[in-house]
């Protein structure tokens, strides 16, 4: 059953915080797949994860920081890395925007 | 010779495979070893969702491992009704021996019968939706909950390109799919149906859905007794290859049984309030079909789900209809009692138990029996333990929601 994981958008910012968050969004997408698997260099096509899973991973990631990727069109990452720096941009953006907003 | 031919010129229908899913485990002989058993894995079931619970007497499938089955693309693409149904069908299709046969399943039909669809997901998008409000719901949503999205998997992996479509008539979907494929095949549209019926919906949503409107039991369901309060849940599958005649002794096929009669109609009274008059014409009608006449029926698969209503009013109609021929009515069991209240495939899983009961000799019995209730006709209901009988002929009942009925009259073959 697909179910993004509860609220953690207070996870913390910093680039290692964002991996794990990762790391757990993937597992739950993917329980097939290990944690020692997800090397940040990874290509997680090179794992087998399909186009729809990518999808999957995408959503859980999105509810979890409270951020849109898809329709920026910045879901075009390879590597856990490469997601990794997309996810704390957009949470730095969307905490910024936060604080104007108050 | 046997004759291929109906009197009226139609195909004969015969079931050439059976596949299943149920509380039991998996496949048809664990579904008979259970019935005839005895067993009742009935059993008070919390449900939690978002923090909140709720607890029913269900008869869940204990222990299933989606990945122990699907790919994660596909569990993930999947619901679990639409899993069930691909577990059963895949079960079907090798037992028929079909497995390999892609020339031969080109031109055949697949008629699925489903109540809910993807209860459970669609019970995630409330929660993304209303809980959460996350203003959005997963991505695979719709492919999740389409009650076609079994279909399209089996139709891929056997080369299927005949007609495909799901009948919903809640409690009545898997015998009117079943009806419906009976009838293809006799009318010469097709010679192979995979057919039958399926649900997955033991889930918070619908446990309070069926509980407001005061059909779930108390405690556990007890189909014709005393103390009785309602039904318990059920979930999986149950999947028929049904081929002509004439096909399936064309490729020297195993015949478990055949499909004489169907018969369907709904109430024109009330929307969940069932009538005499719905259920009887539809028994005269399966009848009918069949050429068969009441003295011909051996014994009865209630649709008896243990509601207050629905028990006594069945009770009833099979009284009034069968009553006054020799011997008095036949007797009549609920399976319910034991898989619990499987919905869209309560049909075709109660066909496949009486197609089993045909093999064997034996009545399935009705379980959690304490007593005759004064509010149902007194009935020989099989109480409590599987019996011996002379089964040549046997009637698969399925009254819904709605007013839906739809019955199917089964022999052991040619």
């Amino acid at each position: 059953m697909p179910e993004a994981s509860p609220r953690e958008d207070a996870l913390p910012l910093s680039l290692d915080g964002v991996r794990e968050s990762l790391r757990q969004s993937i597992l739950l997408v993917c329980p097939n797949l290990t944690e020692d698997q997800l090397a940040d260099s990874q290509r997680l096509t090179d794992l087998g994860v399909s186009s729809i899973e990518v999808m999957c991973i995408v959503f859980e990631i999105e509810e979890i920081h409270k951020i849109k990727i898809i329709d920026r069109g910045l879901d075009d990452f390879e590597t856990l890395g490469e997601m990794a720096l997309v996810v704390q941009r957009l949470r730095a953006e969307r905490d910024r925007a936060g604080q104007v907003g108050a | 010779m046997t004759a291929t031919r109906r009197p009226d010129g139609g195909h004969r229908v015969v079931v050439t495979g059976m596949g299943a899913v149920h509380a039991f485990g998996f496949g048809v002989d664990r579904l008979w070893r259970g019935v005839a058993a005895g067993e009742s894995p009935i059993r008070p079931l919390e449900i939690e969702r978002e923090g909140l619970t709720i607890t029913i007497p269900a008869a869940p499938i204990e222990g299933y491992r989606e990945l122990d089955h699907f790919t994660n693309q596909q569990r993930l693409m999947l619901d679990r009704f639409s899993q069930y149904t691909i577990l059963a069908g895949q079960d079907a299709v090798a037992h028929a021996g079909l497995a390999d046969d892609r020339e031969g399943w080109r031109e055949a039909a697949i008629i699925l019968g489903n109540g809910g669809g993807g209860e459970l997901t669609r019970e995630d998008a409330g929660v993304f939706l209303f809980g959460r409000r996350a203003g959005k719901v997963h991505p695979l949503t719709v492919p999740r909950t389409n009650h076609q999205a079994a279909a399209s998997h089996l139709a891929a992996a056997h080369g299927i390109t005949g007609p495909a479509y799901v009948i919903s008539t809640g409690c009545a979907s898997g015998s009117h799919a079943i009806g419906q494929a009976v009838w293809m095949i006799r009318h010469g549209q097709v010679n192979r149906v995979l057919t039958g019926g399926c649900e997955a919906n033991i889930i918070f949503s619908v446990a309070h859905a069926f509980s407001a409107v005061r059909t779930v039991a108390k405690d556990t369901c007890r189909p014709f007794s005393q103390g009785r309060t309602g039904f318990a849940f059920g979930e999986g599958a149950g999947v028929f290859v049904l081929e002509s005649l004439d096909a399936a002794q064309a490729r020297g096929a195993a015949i478990y049984g055949e499909i004489l009669g169907v018969g369907m109609s709904i109430d024109p009274t009330d929307q969940v309030q069932p009538s005499h008059e719905g259920p009887t014409v539809c028994l005269e009608r399966t009848l009918r079909d069949a050429g068969r006449e009441r003295a011909d029926v051996d014994y009865i698969n209630a649709h008896g789900t243990g509601t207050i209503l629905n028990d006594k009013i069945e009770s009833q109609v099979v009284d009034r209809f069968f009553g006054d021929r020799k011997g008095g009515c036949p007797p009549m069991s609920s399976s319910k009692s034991q898989i619990g209240h499987v919905f869209g495939a309560a049909g075709a899983l109660e066909a496949l138990i009486c197609l089993k009961a045909l093999e064997h000799q034996t009545m399935p019995p009705t379980m959690n029996w304490l007593g005759r209730d004064p509010d149902c006709v007194d009935l020989d209901v099989v109480p409590n333990a599987a019996r011996a009988g002379s089964l040549e002929t046997v009637l698969s009942q399925s009254f819904g929601f709605g007013g839906v009925n739809a019955a199917l009259l089964l022999s052991a073959g040619v």
